[in-house]
C-alpha cells in the first residue's frame, strides 16, 4: 500500500460508493436495497403484529426479531444457506443495536421482524446490513430515536483505514473493528473487533469509524428525503 | 415551506407546544419519524409519511371477521393486536370472512377492547392505504371523496384503520386514482390535480 492510497484507488479516509433505494419491496412495511462497493444487502421490515409463540412476548416492549443471512451465492465458494455460528451471532448483536434506535416501548407484546438478506459479499457486510434495516424501519414509518449508522474501521499494512474491503482485511497486521453508532446523537450502539490492537490505536480507529458515521448518516438522510418528491407532476 | 424531517432530527430548541410524532430530551424537540413538519410559532408537530396503524377511542374502522368462537368473534382490524366482539352486541349470526364498520369504544393501552355501533357491510371490494393517508384520502371536508365517488360511480366506506370499502362501476380507475393519492400525499394542491386526473381517464 502506498502512504495515501489503497489498491483500489481510495484515500484512507474514504468510504466505498453507497447507493440505496427505499420501498423496493411491496409486500413488506419498509424496505431497503443497499449497494456499498461490492456488497449488496436487501432488507425488509414487517410489524409491529402479534408474537407467536406466545410465551417470548415482553409486556413493556416489542422483541426485534433480527435475521441476518448470506444467500448461498454472495461468496465465491457456494456457502451452506443453513444460518451457522456466525449468521446467528450477529442476528443477535444487531438486533440489539437496532433496539437502541427503534422506539419498542410503544408496542407492548408484539414483534418487529427484520429479515436482512445479503446477495453478494465483499467484507463489511454486518454494517451494511445494520445500514440497511435502519433505513428500512424509517421506511415503515417506525417511531425511532436516530438513525443507525454502521461503519468499519481498523488497520491495513501499518495504516489506519476506514471502511475496509477484501484486501485490506486480508493484510497480514489487519485489525477490523465493526461500529454502529446511533445518530445524530453519536451514541455507540455495536462494537465487534477481529485482531490485536493498543489502546491508543483502539481510541484512534473509534475515532476514524465516528467520522464515516457521519458520512454515512448523511447519505442516509438524502435518500430518506429522496424518496418523497415535494415538486413535480403526480406519477 | 414544508420540509421533509428524518428520524432523531432536531426540530428546534425553543419551548413550545407539541402534537403527534415528537420526543424531547434535554428541552429539545427532536422528530420520531420520518415525516412532513408542520411548525408554527407556538406549536410543532409531524404528519407521518408511513406507520402502522394505532388504535384511538372513536376511530371508525372497517374491519374483517377472522375467527368465531363459542362466546364470540374474533376481528381484525388492521391492528397489531386483533379485537374480540361478544355474539351478545350483535343481533345476527356472522360467518368467517364478513365486514363490518364499526367504532372504537375502548383502548386497552395499545389493544383495541371493545367495538360499538357495529353495522355489517354487504359484499364489496376492501382497498389498502396506509393508515397515516386516510386524511388525505378523505380531503378537507370530504372534498377528495366526492370527487372519487363522483367520477368513479362508486359507493365508499374509509375506515381509519386504512381499510377502504368500495363498490364501484370502474374499480380499476377508482384503484388506480387511490394509488396516485397514496404516492403523491406530500404534495400539495392534491384533488385539483386528481380531479383533472379522472376526467381525462374516465
Amino acid at each position: 500500500m502506498s502512504q495515501n492510497k489503497r489498491p483500489d484507488g481510495r484515500s484512507l479516509n474514504e468510504l466505498r460508493p453507497i447507493s440505496i433505494k427505499l420501498g423496493v419491496n411491496k409486500n413488506a412495511d419498509g424496505s431497503c436495497f443497499l449497494e456499498w462497493g461490492k456488497n449488496t444487502v436487501i432488507a425488509t421490515v414487517n410489524g409491529p403484529k402479534p408474537i407467536f409463540p406466545k410465551h417470548l412476548a415482553d409486556p413493556t416492549k416489542a422483541v426485534i426479531d433480527y435475521k441476518y443471512r448470506m444467500a448461498s451465492f454472495s461468496v465465491t465458494e457456494r456457502k451452506s444457506p443453513v444460518p451457522g455460528k456466525r449468521d446467528k451471532e450477529i442476528s443477535l448483536v444487531s438486533g440489539h443495536a437496532l433496539e437502541a434506535a427503534v422506539m419498542v416501548e410503544q408496542f407492548p407484546n408484539t414483534v418487529i421482524d427484520v429479515n436482512v438478506l445479503i446477495l453478494s459479499a465483499d467484507a463489511g457486510t454486518r454494517v451494511a446490513a445494520l445500514t440497511a434495516a435502519s433505513l428500512a424501519a424509517a421506511d415503515a414509518g417506525l417511531p425511532m430515536r436516530g438513525l443507525i449508522s454502521a461503519v468499519a474501521a481498523g488497520r491495513a499494512d501499518g495504516s489506519l483505514v476506514l471502511d475496509l474491503d477484501k484486501n485490506d482485511e486480508d493484510t497480514k497486521d489487519a485489525v477490523d473493528m465493526a461500529c454502529a453508532f446511533l445518530m445524530p446523537q453519536k451514541e455507540l450502539a455495536l462494537l465487534q473487533m477481529d485482531g490485536f490492537v493498543d489502546k491508543k490505536d483502539c481510541s484512534k480507529i473509534l475515532e476514524t469509524a465516528l467520522k464515516g458515521a457521519e458520512m454515512v448518516y448523511e447519505i442516509q438522510k438524502k435518500a430518506l428525503i429522496e424518496k418523497y418528491p415535494m415538486e413535480g407532476d403526480i406519477q | 415551506m414544508k420540509r421533509i424531517v428524518t428520524p432523531g432530527e432536531l426540530i428546534t430548541d425553543k419551548k413550545k407546544k407539541v402534537g403527534g410524532n415528537i420526543f424531547i430530551k434535554d428541552n429539545c424537540i427532536y422528530s420520531s419519524v420520518l415525516g412532513i413538519l408542520n411548525e408554527s410559532e407556538d406549536y410543532v408537530s409531524i404528519v407521518p409519511l408511513n406507520g402502522p396503524y394505532v388504535p384511538e377511542v372513536n376511530d371508525a374502522v372497517v374491519c374483517i371477521i377472522k375467527n368465531v368462537t363459542n362466546n364470540g368473534y374474533i376481528i381484525d382490524i388492521n391492528s397489531h393486536s386483533d379485537c374480540f366482539l361478544p355474539k351478545s352486541l350483535v343481533t345476527k349470526e356472522l360467518k368467517i370472512g364478513q365486514m363490518l364498520f364499526a367504532r372504537v369504544k375502548v383502548v386497552d393501552g395499545v389493544d383495541v377492547t371493545e367495538l360499538d355501533n357495529i353495522n355489517i357491510l354487504p359484499i364489496g371490494n376492501i382497498l389498502v392505504v396506509p393508515s397515516v393517508k386516510v386524511p388525505r384520502l378523505i380531503g378537507k371536508n370530504d372534498s377528495m371523496l366526492n370527487v372519487l365517488k363522483k367520477y368513479t360511480q362508486s359507493n365508499m366506506l374509509v375506515g381509519r384503520n386504512g381499510w377502504v370499502w368500495c363498490v364501484s362501476k370502474n374499480f380499476s380507475l377508482l384503484e388506480d386514482a387511490i394509488n396516485l393519492i397514496i404516492t403523491n400525499s406530500q404534495k400539495s394542491n392534491l384533488t385539483n390535480t386528481i380531479e383533472e386526473y379522472l376526467k381525462k381517464n374516465s
